[in-house]
């Protein structure tokens, strides 16, 4: 061996080659275990208290008016509950009242506490499923752009809503795709007090998009109004063809691009207003809605939804429960190690637990 | 030029050449036509053996000669029967000379490739087989590349995970039809009036099928086979890098095949080559002893003027030899059949040397003397004898007659009484050479008057002349002769073990390992070998099996039977050894290898002798078929290359002889001694990372890949992806390459110094390998744990959920994905480093530096689109403007911290559970260690010293194996006051504070 020849003659030698890099090496022993556990547990289980209050301070409305077309003509309380409130020291209900008139629905809550401005007014559709590979991938990124596009580009890009099918000259949609085609179509009114003096509380379409949004919209510049045609979706509210009055310039439709930014699950909400100048005062309020958007076809539900916002957003208790329930899991898992290790300790590198202690190898014997 | 050679070409070989192929000798520069090779690469033997030309052809020995014989060989087809050769010579009588005949030729005119022509200063053969037909090839087994046994767990792993992604796969299909008949049929924002539907047509289906295919094939780690390779080669440098591994100058080994690394660690018989393996290959005289008198070489130079008693030795050692001198410079050496002959010559050149040696006189030098004795009659050594006679006149006139002789053949033949005082004294000496393991001669001479040596003389050539049963008429001659001996002393020769052999046989056989010897040597050699590197304890009783014939091996073998049933009955361990000699091997392969092996399996310890290569091979072969156990071999010469290519692993010593074993070995090693730290170390190392590297790859692309499965129910299996297109193509290759990859040659389950400390730790490190069900089923729970506390989680926080920024904005699918890959990758990052033990700088860099990766591709990738997208160009479906978002909301923060918390606290549970009340032996040693560095180094805690920057000393001394293959003793010894209660940490530690510096 070269242990004792000159160290010249040895060649480089690092730590690394003779994998004798200085190493932490962390044993799972009741000194560092125990500890680990509980320190987790004080600090999760507190955390998650706070967590839960967080959410808990946030004010919410939420209305279901998935079944509001069932409701008369006249002010009604509905048959079965469709709406939830929770604000801050807040126990009686929201008292809604619908009523359905004119393909309107028109719903009357009260709100005993204000909502704190920023006040956020969002749409909630369940069952909807806007993950869908193939409605995911049906847009134009370029038609949207306002950039010039062929029919067949959009065709692939847009499938199934590409070319306006039967069209004599390539007409496409504009905008192509399901997406767009399947925009959230229900007109929610600003919020307007009851009673004599009706008062207004308005809620901004604008700032609703998240602002990196604007730059993948423009308004085409020279549209061609002959081969772009509405989403059949659309025709309702736009008519079946564009014109220079009614061409929607979507890089300023922040509800659109909010539609556009498709949701990872089905149940979903989206934002359609927001009100950042002024509180929501308490009182009774009517809002109508023009009531397009079918839902119920494939079983799903449309809401309305009012809140408030904390540091962690709206309202999700779950990060609360979460933290609660790993941080006493901590602890209790600690406190039973705790217990077994006082009532029968293992005294740590115990020869005895060696392998070879018990059953001794084969030629073991030979020495 | 050995390439170009074909039968009948005609070869001249000058002193010191190689056979290139096997030869029939023509003619030497001896005019009796005789020459000497060296076989040791061949059989293992150094001794030198002679090979004689035909008369018919001696004659020819130059150029022009040789080139005028004509002529034809008869002879076998090539066969791999190294000691048996029939042909026949036809030679034309071109020259006048020789009469036109056949000659038989015998092996005794085969030279045969691989061997080496000595002390002739060259000769002319005539090639019969060449290349791939030479006898050495034929020895040969067909190479091939190895696996490791590894491999098959692999493709076994892989075969599972196939099989869980076919599972995934046609349950979402199934349940995907279901879904599309009462969900997606009914969703009027998926379908177009007018566009054909897919959904529920053959080509629907192929496509969900596909969709479905190439998210689920993530199920394999594509990228885990490149791993194994690239930690595999990491693995092989540190074997070459490693100085503990180097010879003395420097000296690296090599690997041939590093797929084998991992198999180095679960090695259960290791077959071990004598000659220049376990010895050097050189004997030396290190001790005379003359009546109660021993003296040892080195002394010899001290003393100018030898007693009388010594000189009478001298003459013995002098002229009862075969030996032959050639001068060189002035140096005088020696080459003989017998490496023993040398070294008792080289051990009293001090005081005489040979000069020269004919067929009849001997001259030699004594104290500067030339002396010159005539020599009447030899009487050979053979292995029947075992003793040589040699009868000369010496310069006096006086005739005397000289012999040596193993001592249990000689003390009958001596005059004196077995109780004659110097007798006594010898026999005394003579057991404690061969209890330290040297080989002892006992010498003596008898001077004859001249009518007894002329009646002697008489009786031999009569003998010598008779017509039949020649050998046994002056066997009976000589037997009548040799006796009447005066003692003249006795020699130990030690044939001299490479460095620390005995230490490492010890400790292998302490870690579990059952080692044969297989030699081509002889068995009093092997024997003798055998008990001076322990392979067996004297006091250990010998089974001998080498019966001649079939029905005295049956007997012999039935006998050796007896004594292991009946230790078996008793329930001891058998302390017996076997020794088979080839023959008797041959037969019993043959006949009864099942039983043979029975006996074998229970003696500790087997040595084969005088075993041809082929044969090597078998017994490796019988044992690694009927075992069923990992085996190795090792050598160092061409006798060596079938073993080492027949067992799973084969390891060459580069040692004096070619390099052909190490070329056919997986692993070449500059020293016997570097074998333990390469299995014991190296081997376990490379088992636990391998292995573990293995099914953590599988874990990590189970768990990510089994979310998406769960993802299905929740978008009509269509196909989304639950994470960032931008990532899943690089999870294998860029977030979670670099934990497993550096986990695969940085971990140490045990530090190395507690590996030497308990050789009994190898047995266990497949016991810590995960490839036992429970511990597979164990990581395949805790992946789908992993899944569904992700799963639940992520769901929990996005389904239908309100605003989770400030700002008021919803989670959009992006960040969805975004914070799915981030928490996966928390989990599986976290996962991996629960399992590491070591924790080195690269260990902590690669887990940072998977995490920055991630988040910095994403960045990237939003970086650059949100760049394309400000010039005016249009992109893809692009997260953009929502991830960057992320970094500064609250909400995703905490919920990336708690659910990997989450995921992994029943991981941490069990592992303390299973480490604090079921620990096994890795756990008990790692605390140990920790312990001793505690009170050895206290400022430095769970860190290894060693590494600090100036390694002592005895951070890179050769492993204490003297004190690791007691461990039992250890225990109550040296680590007693380290680790009993009261000890301090101020007490100096003894041994092992030098010692815990590896």
């Amino acid at each position: 061996m070269s242990d004792d020849k000159p160290k010249t003659r040895r060649p480089a030698n690092t730590a690394f080659k003779q994998q004798r890099l200085k190493a932490w090496q962390p044993l799972l022993t009741p000194k560092s275990v125990l500890p680990t556990l509980f320190i987790l547990g004080v600090i999760f289980a507190p955390l998650g208290a706070f967590l839960w209050h967080t959410s808990s301070s946030v004010s919410e409305l939420v209305i279901d008016y998935t079944q509001c077309s069932k409701a008369s003509p006249t002010l009604s309380a509905p048959t079965t509950s469709i709406a939830a409130l929770s604000a801050p020291g807040v126990t009686a209900g929201p008292n809604v009242q619908w009523k359905y008139d004119n393909n309107q629905c028109t719903l009357v809550f009260t709100l005993p506490a204000d909502f704190p401005k920023p006040v956020f007014l969002y749409y909630r559709l369940t069952n909807f499923y806007q993950n869908h590979r193939r409605y995911v991938k049906s847009f134009d990124p370029s038609q949207l752009k306002g950039l010039t596009v062929t029919a067949d580009t959009i065709e692939s890009n847009c499938k199934p809503l590409g070319k306006v099918p039967g069209s004599t000259n390539n007409a496409v949609y504009y905008p192509c795709g399901l997406i767009a085609n399947s925009m959230f179509n229900d007109t929610i009114s600003d919020l307007v007090t009851t009673g004599n003096n009706p008062t207004t509380y308005q809620f901004s379409d604008k700032g609703i998009a998240w602002p990196a949004d604007a730059s993948k919209y423009v308004k085409p510049a020279n549209f061609d109004y002959a081969t772009n045609v509405p989403p059949p979706n659309w025709v309702k509210k736009y008519g079946p063809a564009w014109n220079a009055s009614n061409l929607p310039d979507l890089s300023r439709n922040e509800r659109f691009q909010v539609w556009m930014r498709t949701a990872g699950l089905p149940n979903f909400r989206k934002l359609y207003g927001r009100n950042d100048n002024a509180d929501l005062p308490a009182g009774t309020y009517q809002m109508t809605i023009d009531d397009n958007f079918v839902v119920t076809s494939f079983g799903g539900t449309k809401s309305v939804v009012i809140s408030t916002v904390s540091f962690l957003g709206g309202k999700n208790p779950f990060l609360g429960y979460a933290y609660v329930a790993v941080g006493s899991v901590c602890i209790l898992l600690s406190v039973i190690f705790a217990a077994r290790h006082l009532y029968s300790p293992r005294k740590l590198g115990d020869h005895t637990y060696l392998s070879w202690n018990h059953q001794p190898p084969p030629n073991s014997g030979n020495n | 030029m050995t390439m170009d050679l074909t039968p009948g070409d005609i070869v001249f070989l000058k002193k010191g050449d190689k056979v290139p192929a096997d030869l029939v000798l023509l003619s030497t520069s001896y005019e009796d036509g005789n020459c000497f090779i060296e076989t040791s690469e061949l059989d293992g033997e150094t001794s030198l053996k002679r090979r004689n030309g035909l008369p018919a052809t001696m004659h020819a020995s130059t150029p022009a000669q040789v080139t005028q014989l004509a002529g034809r060989i008869q002879c076998e087809l090539p066969n791999e029967n190294l000691h048996k050769f029939e042909g026949v010579l036809y030679v034309q009588g071109a020259d006048t000379a020789v009469p036109d005949g056949a000659h038989s030729l015998s092996s005794s005119q085969l030279l045969l490739r691989g061997s080496f022509l000595r002390n002739t200063d060259y000769c002319y053969g005539v090639v019969v087989y060449a290349g791939v037909e030479t006898k050495i090839f034929k020895n040969l087994k067909q190479g091939g590349l190895k696996f490791s046994t590894m491999e098959d767990k692999v493709n076994t792993v892989v075969s599972l995970a196939f099989a869980y992604n076919a599972l995934m796969l046609v349950v979402s299909m199934i349940l995907g039809q279901q879904r599309i008949a009462d969900v997606q049929k009914a969703s009027w924002y998926l379908q177009a009036a007018g566009y054909v539907d897919l959904d529920g047509t053959a080509s629907g289906l192929l496509e969900m099928f596909m969709n479905a295919f190439i998210l689920y094939s993530y199920t394999i780690p594509v990228s885990l086979f490149v791993i194994i390779e690239a930690v595999r080669v990491i693995q092989r440098q540190f074997m070459v890098w490693d100085d503990e591994l180097k010879s003395v100058n420097g000296r690296p080994m090599r690997v041939n095949n590093s797929n084998l690394n991992e198999d180095l660690s679960v090695v259960e018989y290791v077959f071990s080559d004598k000659t220049g393996t376990l010895t050097r290959n050189e004997m030396v005289l290190v001790k005379v002893c003359l009546g109660d008198m021993v003296t040892s070489v080195a002394e010899l130079l001290g003393i100018k003027q030898p007693t009388d008693a010594m000189r009478q030795l001298w003459r013995c050692i002098l002229l009862c030899n075969s030996a032959i001198p050639s001068t060189e410079n002035g140096e005088v050496t020696y080459e003989s059949q017998s490496p023993d002959e040398i070294a008792l010559l080289n051990g009293i050149r001090a005081h005489v040397q040979l000069v020269q040696r004919t067929k009849n006189t001997v001259r030699f030098t004594e104290l500067g003397v030339p002396v010159e004795v005539t020599i009447l009659a030899v009487l050979e050594f053979n292995s029947d004898r075992k003793r040589m006679t040699v009868v000369v006149r010496d310069e006096t006139g006086t005739v005397v007659a000289y012999c040596k002789g193993a001592d249990n053949i000689m003390v009958p033949r001596l005059r004196c009484p077995a109780t004659d005082p110097a007798l006594v004294a010898t026999t005394r000496h003579l057991h404690d050479f061969s209890e330290q393991g040297l080989r002892t001669l006992v010498f003596a001479a008898k001077p004859l008057a001249n009518d007894a040596y002329a009646r002697f003389q008489a009786q031999l050539d009569d003998a010598a002349r008779a017509l039949d049963d020649r050998d046994a008429r002056v066997a009976r001659v000589a037997d009548h002769y040799e006796r009447g001996f005066d003692l003249l002393g006795a020699s130990a020769i030690e044939d001299r073990l490479q460095d620390q052999v005995p230490e490492t046989i010890e400790a292998l056989l302490a870690s579990g390992i059952r080692v044969w010897l297989l030699t081509g040597d002889k068995t009093e050699t092997a024997v003798n070998i055998g008990h001076s590197c322990r392979l067996v304890p004297r006091d250990m009783t010998i089974l001998r099996i080498d019966a001649p014939t079939l029905p005295d091996l049956a007997e012999q073998m039935a006998r050796c039977w007896d004594v292991v049933a009946a230790a078996a009955e008793g329930g001891d361990q058998l302390r017996c050894a076997l020794v088979v000699t080839g023959d008797a091997l041959a037969m019993a392969l043959e006949t009864c290898p099942r039983e043979l092996l029975a006996i074998a399996t229970a003696c500790m310890s087997v040595i084969c002798a005088r075993v041809s290569p082929i044969q090597k091979a078998l017994v490796v072969r019988l044992v690694k078929t009927e075992l069923g156990v990992t085996t190795l071999s090792i050598g160092d010469g061409a006798n060596d290359v079938s073993m080492i290519q027949e067992a799973h692993i084969g390891v060459g010593i580069e040692g004096v002889e070619g390099a052909q074993a190490v070329r056919a070995a997986d692993f070449a090693i500059v020293e016997f001694r570097a074998l333990l730290r390469l299995l014991s170390v190296h081997g376990r190392y490379s088992l636990q990372r391998l292995s573990y590297l293995v099914v953590y790859s599988f874990y990590k692309n189970i768990s990510f890949i089994t979310i998406q499965f769960l993802f299905g129910f929740w978008n009509i299996w269509s196909g989304s992806t639950n994470y960032s297109a931008w990532m899943m193509p690089y999870w294998n290759v860029l977030y979670t390459f670099l934990p497993p990859f550096l986990y695969g040659f940085l971990d140490k389950d045990v530090p190395e110094s507690q590996l030497r400390r308990y050789p009994a730790a190898y047995m266990s490190a497949r016991d810590a390998s995960p490839w036992v069900w429970y511990r597979l089923v164990a990581w395949t729970v805790s992946s789908i744990w992993h899944t569904i506390v992700q799963w639940f989680g992520m769901y929990w926080l996005f389904d239908g959920t309100g605003a989770l920024t400030v700002s008021g904005f919803t989670g959009d699918v992006y960040q969805y994905q975004w914070l799915n890959g981030i928490t996966m990758l928390l989990i599986v990052t976290a996962k991996i480093a629960l399992q590491s033990h070591y924790w080195t700088w690269i260990t902590v860099a690669g887990l940072v530096i998977s995490l920055i990766l991630y988040v910095l591709t994403l960045g990237v990738v939003e970086g650059i689109t949100l760049s394309q997208l400000s010039t005016g160009g249009a992109i893809d479906n692009i997260p953009i403007g929502t991830n960057s978002a992320m970094y500064a909301t609250p909400a995703y923060w905490f919920v990336a911290a708690v659910i990997p918390v989450a995921a992994l606290l029943p991981d941490l549970a069990v592992a303390y559970w299973q480490a604090q009340f079921r620990p096994d032996d890795a756990t008990v040693l790692r605390e140990e260690h920790a312990q001793l560095m505690a009170r050895t180094y206290p400022d430095l805690a769970a860190v290894e010293p060693g590494m600090t920057k100036k390694p002592s000393l005895a951070a890179v001394a050769p492993a204490p194996i003297t004190i690791a293959s007691e461990g039992e003793a250890l225990k109550t010894t040296a680590l007693a006051p380290l680790l009993a209660p009261g000890a301090t940490a101020a007490s100096p530690p003894p041994r092992l504070g030098a010692r815990a510096g590896d």
